[in-house]
């Protein structure tokens, strides 16, 4: 059994390996589609065809494609990730440098909008029919109906411009205390939560209700077991189950989600710098920050398959 | 002519759907918001391009209901034609992406193995990028306008239409009824198409519905952050843009476009998930059905019974 459960996640692993290899292909193929250069954008309007000819042969964009393509992969085991022309620098060096902003602000809007969404979920269903359950539906429908970069903008306008309790723009370090760098990350965090809470609270609700009528959780009522030990250890429980595939996937949407705030509060993070490289035209700056976000959306995936066989009490056996 | 009437009120889906109040009035929301911006030439006060220089950033007045931006634009009519930006892309969108979600979704669930294979993780590959990303990764591949717009965004809805399509395949692929067909003689892609692909329908009709509103999310997006349509097109998102530049000195010129956009998404969605209940079989006989069947009876009886008399005078 133990044999069994071991090679099922070997098979998931592998899965996961082949995807992104897959998308390297799919991503360097793609690249070679995008117009302009980022030599030319690098040199300026005014570079001679000589200089334009020479950085071209430097940076091996005159490679043919195949040879450029195992050039980046192998960039990919030695460290650097290839080299940013825009930028003059190891992209991995870049993207090390940005990547902390980027995954504190989704670390923080994930396990706000998780204990939020999930907590309003579990109020909503629990008091089903009532007018606590009415408004928080209707506030979760207008959640995901907002657009983010409006929320943003809204956000801004209150309490940056109005209030002018939080700045409107920049990122302050931890390391420069903490009620500045709250303040600086609290509404970006709000903006990043506010849908994931609503899709989240929406569907905590659907599910609860889906297993309040099941079986067990009859048999647990009748035998006598406490309200709270049945929603949670019952209930919740197993309404958990789908919710889980729908937590890991607004992840993904939220790393994606971090472009546009990142843009709206100017925050040096990997949403503003893949804006950055796409003005630029810095493909490989571009095709490696979607690369980076694509494998913490795989393992994300991964974890949570591996986890399903732990927490569904169905394929548990 | 009676007939006709009876039948309509008689199909579950639109029961269910005129059921609940609010599915109705955002019905009603949409159809006006989309005539609205079909006839925009006929509705709107103003182009969506004239610039009236004798008024620029100004706030709501008689001569402009909503004001006017830093090129002296009329906001309601730049709205209004904002729009057909929206509406046609939140359109071709779902059409392409399930017309080749489907497809994708048929071969693979058909051929299996390594074909299956293909395509299937060339599908996880893409969705394992955020859609956001993703659909700006390919218009910086294919350039500003619709329909680049269009491409770049159905591509990241295509892997839910695949992954739904291969798995009711998977699911009815050897039912009596087509295994029947193939014995019969059929051609297998034939007989895929006469008997796997109708049954795959229901489901995509749902993820269609429930994926306008999100089409329309992600094309505001694309226009915020610039690579929505060309200037001086009017598209919602790239208002919200330009009216953030502005934010201190006219704030309402980057919260009417989001209201707006807010509204449409909202009702697209609260009819996504009533298309979804009302062509979901598990939900067959639930309260709000059996209520409408017991009101529509009645109304059927008395109808009947009208009928009737009318008949016999």
């Amino acid at each position: 059994m133990k044999g069994k459960q071991v090679r099922k996640i070997l098979k998931r692993v592998l899965q996961s390996l082949i995807t992104i290899v897959l998308l390297t292909v799919i991503l360097f193929l793609l690249m070679q589609l995008i117009p302009g250069n980022p030599i030319i954008n690098f040199l300026g309007s005014n570079a001679t065809d000589e200089e334009i000819a020479y950085y071209t042969h430097l940076y091996g964009y005159d490679l043919p494609v195949w040879q450029q393509y195992v050039n980046w992969i192998k960039s990919m085991f030695d460290g650097t990730m290839g080299f940013s022309v825009s930028l003059q620098r190891n992209v991995s060096e870049i993207i090390f440098s940005r990547i902390g902003v980027t995954l504190t602000l989704v670390t923080w809007a994930f396990i706000v909008s998780v204990i939020l969404g999930v907590a309003f979920g579990i109020i909503a269903a629990l008091n089903r029919g009532k007018a606590v359950d009415t408004v928080i539906s209707i506030l979760s429908n207008a959640g995901i109906a907002m657009p983010v970069f409006w929320i943003g903008i809204i956000l801004i306008l209150i309490f940056a411009i109005r209030l002018g309790i939080c700045p409107s723009y920049g990122y302050t370090p931890i390391s420069k205390g903490l009620g500045p760098w709250f303040r600086g990350i609290v509404l970006p965090v709000t903006v990043l939560s506010f849908p994931s809470i609503s899709i989240f609270a929406r569907q905590t609700r659907s599910s609860m209700l889906d297993v309040i009528n099941q079986d067990y959780v009859m048999t647990a009522k009748s035998k006598g077991v406490k309200k709270r030990d049945i929603i949670f250890k019952h209930q919740l429980r197993n309404a958990l189950v789908p919710l889980l595939t729908i937590i890991v996937n607004r992840f993904a949407q939220m790393m994606g989600a971090t472009v546009l705030t990142e843009n709206i509060f100017t925050l040096p993070g990997m949403g503003s710098l893949m804006i950055n490289s796409i003005n630029s035209r810095d493909l490989q700056l571009f095709v490696d920050c979607i690369l980076v976000i694509a494998v913490f959306v795989t393992v994300a995936n991964l974890i949570v398959d591996i986890l399903y066989g732990f927490i569904d009490p169905r394929t548990k056996e | 002519m009676n007939k006709k009437k009876k039948k309509i009120t008689d199909s579950r889906f639109v029961r269910v759907i005129l059921a609940r109040k609010s599915v109705v009035f955002c019905l009603i929301v949409l159809i006006v918001t989309l005539l609205i911006s079909i006839f925009a030439d006929q509705v709107a006060p103003y182009g969506y391009d004239d610039q009236d220089y004798t008024s620029i950033l100004q706030g709501a007045s008689s001569k402009h209901l909503l004001g006017t931006d830093v090129l002296g634009r009329d906001i309601l009519s730049r709205l209004i034609y904002g729009g057909r930006v929206s509406f046609s892309v939140g359109a071709l969108t779902v059409v392409m992406a399930s017309i080749i979600g489907i497809a994708l979704g048929l071969v693979a669930g058909v051929a299996g193995g390594t074909i299956s294979a293909v395509i299937m993780r060339t599908i996880d590959a893409i969705s394992a990028v955020p859609t956001t990303i993703m659909s700006l990764f390919v218009t910086a591949i294919l350039g500003r306008g619709i329909v680049n717009m269009c491409i770049a965004i159905a591509i990241t809805l295509v892997p839910s239409y695949c992954r739904i399509t291969r798995s009711q395949v998977l699911s009815i692929r050897n039912a009596d009824y087509v295994v029947a067909g193939t014995l019969a003689g059929n051609n297998r892609t034939l007989n895929t198409i006469k008997h796997i692909l109708p049954n795959t329908i229901s489901l995509n009709i749902v993820m269609i519905t429930m994926n306008i509103g999100a089409a329309i999310m992600c094309e505001s997006t694309l226009s915020f952050l610039g690579m929505g349509v060309n200037p001086p097109m009017p598209s919602w998102g790239s208002m919200v843009n330009d009216g953030y530049t502005y934010l201190e000195r006219l704030p309402l010129m980057a919260i009417i476009p989001g209201v707006y956009i807010m509204i449409v998404v909202l009702c697209f969605n609260i009819v996504g998930d009533a298309v979804r209940d009302a062509l979901d079989p598990k939900l067959k006989g639930t309260l709000a059905d059996a209520r409408t069947k017991k009101r529509n009876r009645m109304k059927a009886e008395a109808a009947s019974a009208a009928a009737a008399a009318g008949a016999e005078e």
